[in-house]
């Protein structure tokens, strides 16, 4: 029997040399936006009951991208074998309401169903396009995770400071910081609701500068700004961003970023797709360094 | 007269003081003595007593032990100056003389040795046997097995002995890797072994045979590429046939590549222990009666503990983002040889070989989803057992070789992404072959093969040839089955021949009795020699494959595909310069047709055999083989290999399609101290397709970005490539043993090869992947100690 090991061995051996120093990757972090790239579909909820409303939301990163922007987002949901199947145009910064048959379990004869949403966007002459699924259920237990803020901790000359931020926030920072952490914050629901979360960290390179921000993953300066035992990284519910390059040992990064931070829930244990959760949350803000 | 005097004064000394004495000289000695029964009175002559005292001993090979058998030993008289005796050894390099009590110099100047001589004294109480120890001019540590030049019907082969294949710089102890240096082949490897496998005359790794014996095994390398499993001590020479094939060798439409394992050495024991710069091995061998030999050996690697001294550098930059290994990678792999001599030109000999390779490590940075945890578990571990009866019996020979393999498998990334296997394989593979006379012989085989496949796997489907790179992680492939396979084959070839034509008609039958399919493949070789030096050569013959399992297993794939098959057609010619020195030059075509496709990306698992394609080429090989100081050869491979994937499809290139690969490998002794290898290649770039910028999908319950390509594929093509490897060998000669020190320096001038292209996450960056020799010095570094 052939089987397709080697990536995964040689994934290994990459690694090897990899902490070596030797062999590295000149790609940009997955966690950079190099250019408009989608990072999410959140639709409320991710489970429903037939004849329910959910409403669907696009997020794209991309420096230059406008969150208010009113592009043309294409919703298609469903597949026309399925007996649901709806394609339309919808502006990108407002949701995207669909109302749910009532009978629609009863015409497929199933107690549930997952309904595939795809949305597309072009940028640039280029087409983006993701896919997402949500179920349509007569007991719907999953939500979405729910993103109330994200705290931002920096310090200065000893002094710890601590904003929180609202969706869309821009903060500002100067030269006297070394760097800044974010936490997201979410709000604890009803048990069942989610499970495991899944948290992940994006930004953009400076929309107005050379700039660039880089996740600093040095444990000391962590433990400094989010207290004795914590950690942060862009797979983490918090990251620290290092605001003078590359283990903060460059020139400081002056200019605007935009950072987004996703929050996806899994199911603890899945043994087939239909016990996948399916919830999703995003954050964005702007981080302006002057 | 001379003879009756001799024995009448035995006699007569019988009853003296000095019989004992006496009796000692022996008959060939008594010219020494002088006596005179002229006149009919015996008169006795005073008798000397000649003290004549033995000289034994044994002549070896210092270092290798091994004994020079048939070698003169010059006695010469210190006195006169002159030489006395000149006794030979024997076969095991024994000798026994008789001399007069004096000074003597012991002398022995035999070919490929330095001159060895040394002075004793006759009698020496003290001396008992002689081993004499004598300095070979060069050294090969490698037991080597000197046999009858294999007559095979074969037109594309080429061989290598043990001592070529693990001396071409750049292979390191990869035995397998120095077949990327013969004509015909190429292989993109980023890492020994890992990379697109072996291409041979643009078919991929696994549309041609590689064999163990007459068998295959599950693995030849570690964890998929790090290392070979089969060391270079328990293989005795290589056979790479490129194409054009015999009648002997079924399903397989590429090349064949076999391994023919060496028997224990018997004459006594030995082995060697090697510590290299992946792994350290050692091996024992030698007789346990005059009858039975034994070889065993097994290896280990020391990958984990480079990743925990990496581990303890990592630390101390304090970040938060490390692997974290539950299970550090860790492998083994033994070999063990018996062979028992039941009588001469009737042997049975058991090979085993057995690997073991395992790790777990989570990784915080990787993307987890429902199906995707950040813990990869894997492991693998075969054992296989090849047994073989070889009993030649006049014109008759038969080689029965059974074989027993179980293995398993384990990848696990997730509660929805594993693949868990266990296989048992049984096969008995028959080859008879009968001359009739010296110009017609009849060669016949019969193969049965039986797979037992226990498989639980939640899997994707597999990347195939030419797809563009991307993952099916919507689809979901799960089976919990087991499965039992039965493949029958046999063969038959005739070889004539009838003047200066060797013509050798054959056919070859494999029955996929899963799918349904008869797989009958005709074969014609015809040689002609034009001259002694010089013969014409060439080969057709059908070669069908049966699709792969994944293709034809449901769910992975469509059940009942037909046989992939293949037209080759070959022609060249061979010069031999001398016994050694030979031109080799070579055209071949191959037309594929019925390759399997999959018919469309929106249903990965259904597969057509709508595909078909074509390559062909030239190849030219000058090449020295193996003389106690020098070997090596030049070679240049013009290859197209093009193929359409159904009706209708654009032509492209094969993945692997190599236009150009120029090759010379030089390997020179200029002393018993010291070996150099010298291995220069020019490669052009293989085809890839262009995704960067492409159109993409974001799958976001899985977190992944899918390249939304639909143009033609594999139209760009990466940067061609040279580069320059080196090796140094060098040996210290103990009596007993030969310590070496091997210096492998792959890529000395670190060009870049690139070996793909690497994308960002949503294809809006890439860069190319170099070879990890292209960016740091790799030098393969060890020591062995042959005893």
């Amino acid at each position: 029997m052939n089987t397709n090991r080697s990536a995964f061995a040689a994934a290994l051996v990459f690694f090897l040399f990899g902490l070596v120093s030797c062999g590295e990757s000149d790609l940009p972090e997955d966690y950079v936006s190099v250019s408009p790239k989608i990072l999410a579909v959140k639709i409320s909820d991710p489970e429903v009951l037939p004849g329910d409303t959910v409403t669907m939301r696009l997020l794209v990163s991309g420096k230059d991208m406008d969150q208010n922007s009113d592009m043309a987002v294409v919703w298609t949901v469903g597949t026309v074998e399925s007996g649901v199947y709806v394609q339309t145009e919808a502006p990108y910064n407002t949701d995207y309401p669909l109302e749910i048959p009532s009978g629609i379990l009863d015409v497929l004869g199933a107690s549930s169903v997952d309904v595939p949403v795809t949305a597309s966007v072009t940028i640039g002459g280029k087409v983006l396009s993701a896919l997402k699924r949500f179920r349509i259920c007569l007991e719907p237990i999953g939500k979405n995770p729910e993103i109330t803020g994200v705290q931002a901790d920096f310090m200065a000359e000893g002094e710890h400071q601590t904003v929180n931020l609202s969706q869309g926030d821009t903060l500002s920072l100067d030269n006297s910081y070394k760097a800044a952490a974010f936490t997201a914050m979410t709000t604890d629901l009803p048990e069942g609701a989610n499970q495991v979360l899944i948290y992940s960290w994006y930004m953009t390179p400076s929309s107005n500068s050379l700039g660039e921000l880089f996740v600093y993953d040095d444990k000391t300066n962590i433990e400094a700004l989010l207290g004795q035992g914590a950690m942060a990284a862009e797979f983490r519910p918090s990251v620290m961003f290092s605001l003078f390059g590359e283990d903060a040992e460059e020139k400081y990064q002056k200019g605007r970023y935009h950072v987004y931070m996703i929050v996806r829930d899994n199911a603890a244990t899945s043994s087939d797709s239909t016990e996948d959760r399916l919830g999703t949350d995003f954050f964005y803000f702007t981080l302006d360094l002057l | 007269m001379k003879t009756f005097a001799a024995v009448l004064f035995i006699l007569i000394l019988s009853v003296g003081s000095s019989f004992a004495e006496g009796a000692a000289a022996g008959l060939s000695d008594l010219r020494n003595a002088s006596f005179d029964i002229s006149g009919g009175e015996l008169e006795v002559v005073p008798y000397e007593p000649l003290n004549l005292s033995t000289v034994s001993g044994k002549v070896l090979e210092k270092g290798s032990r091994n004994p020079l058998s048939n070698t003169k030993i010059h006695v010469r008289d210190d006195k006169s100056r002159k030489i006395v005796q000149a006794p030979m050894t024997d076969e095991l390099g024994f000798f026994s003389i008789e001399l007069v009590p004096g000074s003597y110099t012991l002398i022995i100047a035999a070919s490929g040795y330095d001159k060895w001589e040394k002075t004793i004294k006759v009698p020496d109480p003290a001396r008992q046997d002689l081993v004499i120890r004598v300095v070979p001019q060069t050294l090969n540590p490698y037991h080597v097995i000197v046999r009858k030049k294999k007559d095979k019907p074969e037109v594309s082969t080429q061989s290598l002995s043990i001592t070529e294949a693990a001396s071409v710089p750049g292979s390191g102890r990869d035995v397998l890797k120095s077949i990327t240096s013969l004509p015909g082949v190429n292989s993109v490897s980023v890492f020994n072994g890992y990379g697109k496998g072996i291409t041979i005359r643009g078919s991929s790794q696994e549309d041609s045979l590689f064999l163990v014996g007459d068998h295959t095994i599950p693995a030849f390398y570690h964890f998929g590429g790090f290392e070979s499993i089969i060391e270079p001590e328990l293989i005795e020479s290589m056979d790479y046939n490129a194409g054009g094939f015999s009648a002997e060798y079924g399903n397989a439409m590429g090349g064949v590549v076999g391994l023919n394992i060496r028997k224990p050495r018997s004459d006594r024991f030995g082995g060697y222990v090697n510590i290299g710069f992946l792994s350290s091995s050692f091996m024992v061998e030698g007789p346990l009666s005059d009858k039975d030999s034994v070889s065993f050996g097994m290896k280990r690697g020391f990958i984990d503990q480079y990743i925990k001294m990496a581990e303890k550098v990592d630390e101390e930059t304090n970040k938060d983002n490390d692997v974290n290994f539950v299970k550090y990678p860790t492998y083994y792999d033994a070999s063990l040889t018996l062979n028992h001599r039941i009588s001469d030109g009737n042997e049975i000999r058991l090979t085993g070989i057995g690997a073991d390779d395992s790790f777990k490590f989570t990784d915080p940075e990787r993307s987890v989803s429902e199906r995707y945890s950040d813990t990869l578990n894997h492991e693998s571990r075969f054992a296989t057992f090849i047994g073989e009866w070889d009993y030649r019996e006049g014109a008759f020979r038969s080689v029965l070789s059974p074989m027993v393999t179980s293995s398993n498998l384990t990848w696990d990334q997730g509660e929805r992404a594993y693949h868990k296997q266990d296989v048992d394989s049984f096969a008995l593979n028959e080859k008879a072959e009968y001359r009739l006379n010296d110009n017609h012989k009849f060669k016949g085989g019969l193969r049965m093969d039986y797979v037992k496949v226990g498989l639980d796997s939640d899997s994707m489907v597999l990347e195939k040839e030419g797809e563009i790179s991307y993952d099916h992680t919507d689809l979901e492939l799960k089976i919990n089955k087991d499965f039992s396979f039965f493949y029958p084959t046999f063969y038959m070839m005739d070889q004539i021949t009838l003047g200066s034509f060797t013509v050798t008609p054959g056919v070859h039958y494999f029955k996929d009795t899963y799918n349904h399919h008869d797989l009958i493949d005709p074969r014609l070789s015809v040689r002609y020699n034009l001259t002694k030096e010089t013969t014409l050569k060439t080969a057709w013959g059908i070669y069908s494959q049966m699709p792969q399992y994944d293709e034809f297993l449901e769910p992975w794939g469509t059940k009942g595909l037909e046989p992939e098959r293949s037209v080759h057609a070959v022609a060249g010619v061979e010069h031999y310069f001398t016994d050694s020195l030979y031109l080799d030059v070579q055209a071949y075509r191959k037309t594929f047709t019925n390759l399997v496709v999959r018919e469309s990306a929106d249903n990965p698992t259904a597969y057509s055999n709508s595909g078909k394609g074509k390559s062909y080429g030239a190849e030219i090989m000058l090449r020295q083989n193996m003389t106690d100081r020098f070997f090596g050869w030049v070679s240049y491979s013009y290859a197209v290999a093009k193929r359409t994937d159904g009706n209708g499809k654009p032509e492209r290139y094969f993945d692997m399609d190599t236009p150009h690969n120029l090759v010379g490998v030089l390997n020179y002794k200029p002393n018993r101290n010291w070996s150099f290898g010298v291995r220069y290649q020019y490669v052009s770039g293989t085809p890839y397709t262009d995704l960067l910028n492409v159109n993409t999908r974001y799958d976001v319950d899985n977190d992944t970005y899918v390249p939304l390509y639909t143009g033609t594929v594999n139209t760009d093509r990466l940067k061609s490539h040279q580069q320059v490897d080196f090796r140094i060998d060098r040996y210290w000669l103990f009596d007993d043993y030969v310590l070496s020190t091997y210096l492998d320096f792959r890529n000395v001038f670190q060009s870049k090869y690139v070996t793909s292209k690497a994308y960002n996450e949503d294809y809006t960056a890439s860069e190319d992947v170099v070879s990890v020799d292209s960016e740091i010095p790799l030098i393969f570094v060890g020591m062995k100690i042959d005893f």
